[in-house]
Order: structure tokens, then sequence, then C-alpha cells
């Protein structure tokens, strides 16, 4: 059992790999998902800036206050504002389509069909409401599990190293665990044409049934992620270290490694759904 | 191709939106605030320094770098606020460089150029004065001095010039001129604090004009006038650092810690909202009070 699960999961790495090197239009998806994030960024960056200014300070005097207008203050928000932002409405409305459209486009290649990103745009984007109610799903699992997991670390470990490194990795971990049981639902609603619901059960009796492969499917591109969370933490050390404006390349760098990550991730899946179904 | 040609027109326009913004006021407050900070660590560095040849050494690695930083911001955006900032941490460069006349001028200018930035007028001409001291010119330190209480007096920097004049004469054993000055310095304080109870400058004053009692060791006068004049049948927050004040002669010069609790608990009972009041508090249940 355990031998015929490594050996699945060894096969998925491979198959993808060789998918990704055929066919590295599988990467474009989540990079225009980068690229709207990147230009989301520079929105929040040039804020403080004159004309720029007139537009985008009134929201961000309403809602922190006028001194987050000024440098180097507008560091300390641009994480909040750029996190939230991606995680309420970049994931649902745009990652959502794009992470199916990269399931769309490893199930075509399946299929001995050419991955075509827009005929599968297109087909995401007529199932936009499944796929975004999915994606707030897993957003909202995220943010619950980085909101209440670190409150609790910090107050068991306190302000010190351990309690800094168990407040990032327990989130992690946990949010680990949870995508892995529902990461399924993408390709579901791509293929198979099912509501949000149905979806996110359908992955999760699917993801139960060989859990350990895609725990670990998920896990280890997303260590690259835990990388960069730990960039977060240490941003305002970074910051002091170098100038405050690193902040920024801390999050290009942050959505690079996206594109890779979420690709990863989600071709790995879409390839074991594949193989399983074809093996079931 | 067509997404080839999104991207590159996406960062195009990123290109050009970064870089029209790259004027004006924030650019200022960036380029000031990386400049004070390169200051801030040359300071903190001296500091740190345990030998004067370990000062001289950073003094000559490192000032020339903060004096261009620090020109560069007031060059760049002259009608600022920070530009006069700048020059007077410039100023204060040339005087860590040993360079006094360069220092002079950069004062002179600030008085001359900036005139209507109070904080910086002020600071510039108690800088000034220091020079022209350690000169051994007094009266053209004191001239500078009057002229900061005739023109400066209400900024955080001004409030000390009356106290500087009367702790040079303290300072050279000068008792009838000492005397005379702190009279004049306590009169223009009262007189301040009676004008303004209510505004957070008169905080400072209170301050200087507690450092001046303190210089006479005039304790008992000093909590006769705190508690007659600020503290009775007012509830302002000058009330309230005025019973702060009190309670700390009373634990440190007079060690009479029953007393000052006293009036600690006095001020957790009247000002039981307000922040300053946190610590005492704390204080108070330390000790089981």
């Amino acid at each position: 059992m355990i031998k015929n699960a490594f050996f699945l999961f060894l096969n998925v790495i491979k198959i993808d790999l060789k998918l990704l090197k055929d066919y590295p239009r599988i990467f474009i998806p989540l990079t225009l998902r980068a690229l709207v994030s990147l230009g989301v960024l520079c929105l929040i960056y040039i804020s403080p800036y004159y004309p720029f200014k007139k537009i985008l300070g009134p929201p961000v005097i309403e809602f922190f206050g006028s001194k987050f207008l000024h440098y180097p203050h507008n560091f300390t928000i641009l994480p909040i504002i750029f996190i939230n932002i991606k995680n309420f409405l970049i994931n649902p409305l745009i990652t959502s389509i794009m992470v199916a459209v990269c399931c769309g486009m490893v199930y075509d290649y399946h299929n001995r069909r050419e991955p075509k990103f827009w005929r599968n745009f297109n087909k995401a984007v007529r199932r936009f409401l499944p796929l975004s109610l999915c994606m707030l799903f897993l957003v909202s699992i995220s943010y619950l599990s980085y909101r209440m997991i670190p409150l609790l670390m910090i107050k068991l470990f306190g302000q010190t190293e351990i309690g800094i490194f168990m407040s990032t990795f327990i989130p992690f971990f946990v949010l680990i665990i949870f995508e892995s049981l529902f990461v399924f639902c993408f390709i579901a609603i791509m293929t198979k044409k099912q509501n949000a619901f149905k979806a996110l059960k359908k992955s999760f009796i699917f993801s139960l049934k060989l859990y350990p492969v895609v725990f670990f499917l998920v896990f280890l591109p997303r260590l690259l992620d835990l990388l960069m969370s730990f960039l977060i933490v240490f941003q305002v050390r970074i910051s002091d270290m170098f100038i405050p404006d690193i902040a920024v390349l801390i999050f290009v760098l942050i959505i690079l490694i996206a594109i890779i990550s979420d690709t990863l991730v989600f071709s790995l899946i879409a390839n074991l759904y594949v193989l399983s179904a074809d093996e079931n | 191709m067509r997404i080839k040609k999104v991207i590159l027109l996406f960062l195009i326009i990123c290109f050009a939106a970064v870089n029209a913004g790259c004027y004006g006021t924030y650019e200022a407050e960036r380029q000031y605030w990386l400049a004070s900070r390169e200051y801030t660590r040359l300071v903190k560095s001296i500091n740190n320094s345990s030998s004067s040849d370990e000062i001289n050494n950073i003094v000559n690695e490192r000032a020339a770098d903060v004096v261009v930083r620090l020109r560069r911001v007031e060059l760049n955006y002259p009608l600022w606020p920070m530009a006069a900032q700048a020059k007077l941490l410039i100023a204060n460069v040339y005087i860590l460089q040993g360079l006094n006349e360069r220092a002079q001028i950069e004062y002179e200018s600030i008085i001359k150029d900036y005139s209507y930035y109070e904080e910086q007028c002020a600071s510039a001409m108690i800088a000034l004065a220091s020079i022209y001291k350690e000169r051994g010119d007094w009266k053209s330190a004191e001239e500078v001095y009057d002229r900061v209480i005739d023109e400066y007096f209400d900024t955080q920097i001004g409030f000390q010039a009356p106290l500087l004049i009367a702790r040079y004469y303290k300072s050279r054993a000068m008792s009838i001129e000492a005397d005379k000055a702190y009279e004049t310095a306590m009169n223009l304080y009262k007189e301040y604090i009676n004008d303004n109870p209510d505004i957070p400058q008169s905080a400072i004053v209170l301050e200087q004009l507690v450092n001046c009692y303190s210089d006479q060791e005039k304790w008992h006068e000093a909590i006769n006038y705190l508690q007659d004049d600020i503290i009775k049948d007012s509830d302002s927050p000058l009330a309230l650092q005025a019973m702060l004040i009190t309670g700390t002669i009373y634990e440190v010069q007079f060690n009479s810690r029953d007393k000052a609790f006293e009036i600690y608990r006095q001020a957790v009972e009247k000002f039981p909202e307000d922040p300053m009041v946190g610590k005492i508090r704390d204080r108070l249940e330390l000790y089981g009070e």
C-alpha cells in the first residue's frame, strides 16, 4: 500500500515535470494572476505619490489614518492592505479562474488535446461562481488559521524565536492539511460541471482515499511559500538593515515565487486526479 | 502573441506610473528620512565609541557621506519644511567634525532663509549661542538667547532659552546674576502657563519651571507653586503632570514614600482614564496600595 502510494507520488511528479517542460504555457494562467497582483502592489506603492495620492489617498486615510501616507509608515500597512486585497479580491475573482484554467490545460493534455489557454479560460469564466465560492472557502480557512493560530502560539511561547517560528509554521501546516482535502474541487468543477458544494464534497472523498500522496504533493511546492512567509515575518528586520522600500521587493518576490508554487500544486493535483480516475 | 503584448503593456504602465510619481513631497520625505537615519546612525556610533581615536575614525569615514545625503534634500526640496531640518543636521555634523565656523554659517543661513519655520530657527539659534559660549563670547550668546525669547519663545526648543541663560551664570558661580536670571525665567514660565493652561506646550514649560526650582533646590517653593497654582481645583492634564512631579519630589528629595503615594492615589482617582496614570497604578499595586 505504502509502496504503491510512493510509486504513484513519484509517477505524478515525473509526468508533471515532463508536462511542464513540454508545455511551459501551463505557467501562463498563474503568471497572469501574478501580473494582476503586481499591478495591485504597484498601486499600493504609488498611493502616497502625487497625483495618485488624490485618488488612492482617501481610502488609506479613512481606514488607517493620514500618517500612513507618509514615508516610511506606508510600508507598515503595505503588507496588510496587499494581503487583504489578495485574499478577498484577487483570489476569488482571478486566482479561482486561473487555477481552473491551469487544471483544465493539464486535463486537455491527458485527453490528447492541445492545452489551450483561451478555450479553458472561456470554460472557467462560465463556471466562475462555483470556482469563486470554492476559492473563498479555502481563503477563509487560510485567513482563520493565520489569524487565530499565531495569537495562540504567541500566548504559549511569547515573542521568542520559537514563538515566531511556530506562529508561521503551524498555520501553514494547518492550511496544507485543509488544502489537501479540498484542492480537487477546481478540477472537479472544470471536468464535471459540479456546483461548489458538490465539488468540495467530491474533493474531500477523493482526497481521503489518497491522502498521504495528496498531502505531500501539496506540501512540497508550498514549502516555497513557507520560505516567503518567513520573509514577511522578518520584513521589519530586513527593512531596518536596508531600506523600508525593500518591503515592495519582498512582495514582488513572493508574487513571482507563487507562480511556480501554485502552478506546481495545481498541475500535480490535476495530474493525480486524471491518473487516479483512469486507474479507477 | 496577444499575451506577450498584454504583459509588455502592463510593464510599461507600471514603469510609467512609478516614475511619474517620483517627485513631490513623498519623495522629499523619503530622501530626508533616509539621510536622517544615516545621521542618527552616525551619532549612535559616536556615542557607543570608547576612545577619541575611534570617534575620529567614524567621523572621518562617515560624516562627509551624511552631509552629502542631507545636502541633497536641502538642494532638491528647498521650499519643504524638512529642508531647514536637513540644514540643521548638516550643521550638527560639522560640529561633530569640529568645523564650528561652517556650522555657524549653516545656523545663520537657517535663521535668515527659513525664519518662518519657528522650531528649526529656535534650534539653530540655541546651537549658535552654544558656539558663541564655547568661544567665550557670552555677550553674543546672550543676545541670541534674548532674540529667541523675543521671537521664538513659543517653541519646544525656544522654551529652554531663559533657563540656559540662568544656568550659564550658575556655572560661572555668578550668584547675583544667576538668581536674577532664574527669577526672570520663572516669571516667564509662570506667565506662559497662566495664559495657556490647556495647551500641550504648557507641559514642556512646566518641566522647565521645575528645572529652575530644581537647580536652586527650592523644593518647598516648587511644591507650593504646583499645589496652589496648578493642581488646586483643576482637572486639566497639566494638573495630573503637576501631581506626578509633586509625588516624585516627595519620594526622591524628601524620602517620603507615604506622602508621595498619597498624591499618586489622588492622581489615579482623579484621572482614572489617563494613559500617564497607568504606570503609577502598576507601582501602587506592586506596593500593595
